[in-house]
């Protein structure tokens, strides 16, 4: 089932029941073609409902046995898009049929899973793309200047990273007498809007759900692993969070390899808090100088009578993150070279993110393992 | 009137007499020489850098000035010492964090004080500069920190980075609050000659506001790349704190910032120096801050 070097790559989608951007975005490229859908015939009627609908916008196959549909339709890469518990055990049996892997985020709330789809990726000898923001305009720009000397040698980097989301009901909502709010139900109601980048059974955070983004920002930039952290997490804005004990607000310092600090400040804190998607922002100091850059550029502003609230007054453009992701997995898989966040990295990450969270719970400086 | 005397030869001074013109209720000299506050040509000194704080606060105190002291700022057992010293010379005391007077703070205050912020969580502030960074320069982003959660830090955690001679290059200082709030300060030193930076931002809990200097930038275009020219904010902070240093001693009142803010900010400061020397958080148990 590997791919030969400039061959198209049939893919499945393993699961699909968050917004779609994964598969959308793998489809972006010409050399990746969707050509099923498939989970396992166990999940809940919700789960195949959202494949079939997925299935049927594409104009290909649902099938509900996984392995059948990797035998059956001659694919080389399964892209997972599943609940986040599910991701990695999706991912390792893709893996172990040979298939080359796109994953959504988180990698997984477990290290331990994480240690099993390293191990199966490297077995196999595939490729692993954990799917990332690194190709926004703004990052290959900061890249770039990093790489050049520009600021000399990094030692300090800062990453914001908001969300300007609402999640349901505020913080403080909930009536005496009322249940605590069902996490999996909530993210099964938030799909309309698209905020269920936390589906699933087990909850997770913010700094579970995205701090993958932010952290892969620091990690390309920086080169260097995170050896300790202390952070701090809270639930400030929304009932879910403060119902099921995870955090929508978080911050975390971070001492890295080669004597380079850092820090993330990320959280969900409300669509009233920026006219946009959120203030994400990266901050490095180096020996030479600074740069100070804003995620969002390039962007347009648009303004109107009648303009919905809703509606983000300033628009990205010139994105092409999800080309560029792809291409990068295609370089990958023709030259035999990792991908730009791969399993090892992923698995860094999912540390951070873990030590982190234990850090704000007890308070210490915790070691990443 | 109030008379103001202007000690010391630092950025100060200038600033002082370019606000004179717009002070009410005061007027202005530059004195170098503190034994002319022996006589009554001055009712209150506004004490600058480059010169001894404690020495000429007390000395000031001590023939009934009231005194407006610019940071930096000994130790926060210093501070106490001359806060106690005003007191018992029934002068006013205020000490000048000039961040909270900023216009862009203070419009920050103004909105999280009305309530259109809901509860403070998350306050963030870079603080870049090509100065060289004081034992103490964080107290006043510390101070604002405080200022904005109005109470103490119960953790501490700072990262620090110094230089071949021992002194800061950068600190880190990761604050925890009670309810879950929480501040991370960053202070460098690292931007080339004559560059600074600052940017602030505070994420409450039904809204948020950015102040930020990449957000007030014009661009210069003179070959090559273009250069960011920030837009100043003026002397404006600077005659908001001397004029409620002014009013303050005309009304008879405490000072917006007082000697105690000072010790409070002094304190968190000393715990934060002391976390980033024993590698753990200093946490808050009674009036002292542990490691």
């Amino acid at each position: 089932m590997s791919a030969r070097p400039n061959d198209r790559c049939r893919c499945a989608v393993l699961s699909v029941v968050k917004h779609a951007y994964v598969p959308n975005g793998v489809a972006s490229h010409p050399r990746f073609e969707l050509v099923v859908v498939a989970d396992d015939a166990d999940q809940p009627d919700w789960v195949h409902e959202r494949n079939q609908l997925y299935a049927d916008q594409n104009d290909i196959p649902y099938v509900r046995d996984v392995e059948k549909a990797i035998r059956d339709f001659d694919v080389q890469v399964g892209v997972v898009s599943s609940e986040a518990e599910r991701h990695c055990d999706l991912s390792v049996r893709a893996a172990n049929a040979g298939l080359h892997v796109v994953q959504d985020k988180p990698m997984s709330i477990s290290v331990s899973e994480c240690d099993r789809l390293v191990e199966a990726v490297v077995c196999n000898n595939v490729k692993f793309l954990m799917w990332n923001r690194n190709f926004l305009p703004a990052l290959i720009h900061a890249h770039q200047a990093v790489t050049d000397g520009t600021i000399g040698q990094l030692f300090a980097i800062h990453v914001d990273f908001y969300f300007a989301k609402d999640s349901g009901p505020q913080k403080g909502s909930r009536q005496p007498g009322d249940p605590p709010i069902n996490w999996l139900e909530r993210q099964i109601e938030a799909h309309a809007d698209g905020s269920d980048g936390g589906v699933g059974c087990e909850p997770m955070g913010e700094l579970q759900i995205e701090g993958i983004y932010p952290l892969a920002y620091i990690r390309m930039l920086t080169g260097v692993d995170v050896k300790r952290v202390f952070a701090r997490t809270t639930a400030h804005f929304h009932q879910a969070n403060v119902d099921n004990d995870v955090d929508d607000l978080a911050t975390v310092t971070l001492e890295m390899d080669g004597g380079v600090t850092g820090s993330l400040c990320i959280g969900r804190i409300g669509a009233a808090s920026h006219p946009d998607i959120g203030e994400i922002k990266v901050h490095m100091l180096g020996s030479e100088g600074a740069l100070v850059i804003s995620e969002a550029r390039p962007e347009v502003s648009i303004h109107y009578r009648g303009q919905p609230a809703t509606e983000f007054r300033n628009r990205r453009v010139g994105i092409d993150n999800d080309y560029l992701l792809m291409d990068d997995l295609a370089n990958a898989i023709d030259n035999a070279r990792p991908t730009i966040l791969d399993a090892i990295a992923g698995r860094a990450i999912t540390a951070t993110v873990a030590a982190a969270v234990e850090s704000g719970k007890s308070a210490e400086v915790v070691e990443v393992c | 009137m109030i008379r103001l005397a202007v000690l010391g030869n630092g950025t100060e001074v200038d600033e002082c007499l370019a606000i004179a013109p717009r002070l009410r209720g005061a007027s202005f000299a530059v004195t170098a020489d503190i034994e002319e506050l022996n006589n009554d040509a001055f009712d209150a000194v506004v004490i600058g850098d480059g010169v001894s704080h404690e020495d000429n606060c007390r000395f000031a105190a001590a023939r009934g000035k009231h005194v407006l002291l610019s940071i930096p700022l000994g130790t926060s057992a210093e501070v106490s010492a001359l806060t106690q010293e005003c007191e018992a010379h029934d002068v006013r005391f205020m000490v000048g964090f000039a961040s909270r007077f900023l216009p862009s703070v203070r419009t920050i205050k103004q909105s999280l004080d009305s309530g259109q912020l809901g509860a403070p969580g998350l306050l963030r502030i870079h603080r870049w500069q090509s100065a060289a960074i004081r034992a103490t320069d964080a107290s006043t982003d510390i101070d604002l920190a405080i200022w904005i959660f109005q109470t103490l830090p119960t953790q501490v955690y700072a990262v620090a980075r110094r230089g071949t001679d021992d002194a800061f290059e950068y600190i880190q200082i990761h604050l925890g609050f009670p309810d879950g709030g929480m501040g991370l300060i960053d202070v460098s030193n690292a931007l080339p000659s004559a560059n600074d930076y600052f940017s602030l931002s505070l994420i409450g809990s039904v809204g948020a506001a950015y102040a930020d200097d990449h957000h007030n930038q014009q661009l210069l275009f003179r070959g090559e790349s273009p250069v960011a020219l920030k837009t100043s904010e003026g002397h404006a902070a600077r005659l908001a704190e001397v004029q409620e240093f002014v009013d303050a001693i005309h009304e008879q009142r405490e000072p917006g910032v007082t000697g105690a803010d000072a010790r409070a900010a002094m304190t968190v400061c000393e715990a934060a120096r002391q976390s980033s020397e024993c590698g753990l958080p200093a946490r808050l148990t009674g009036d002292r801050y542990e490691c």
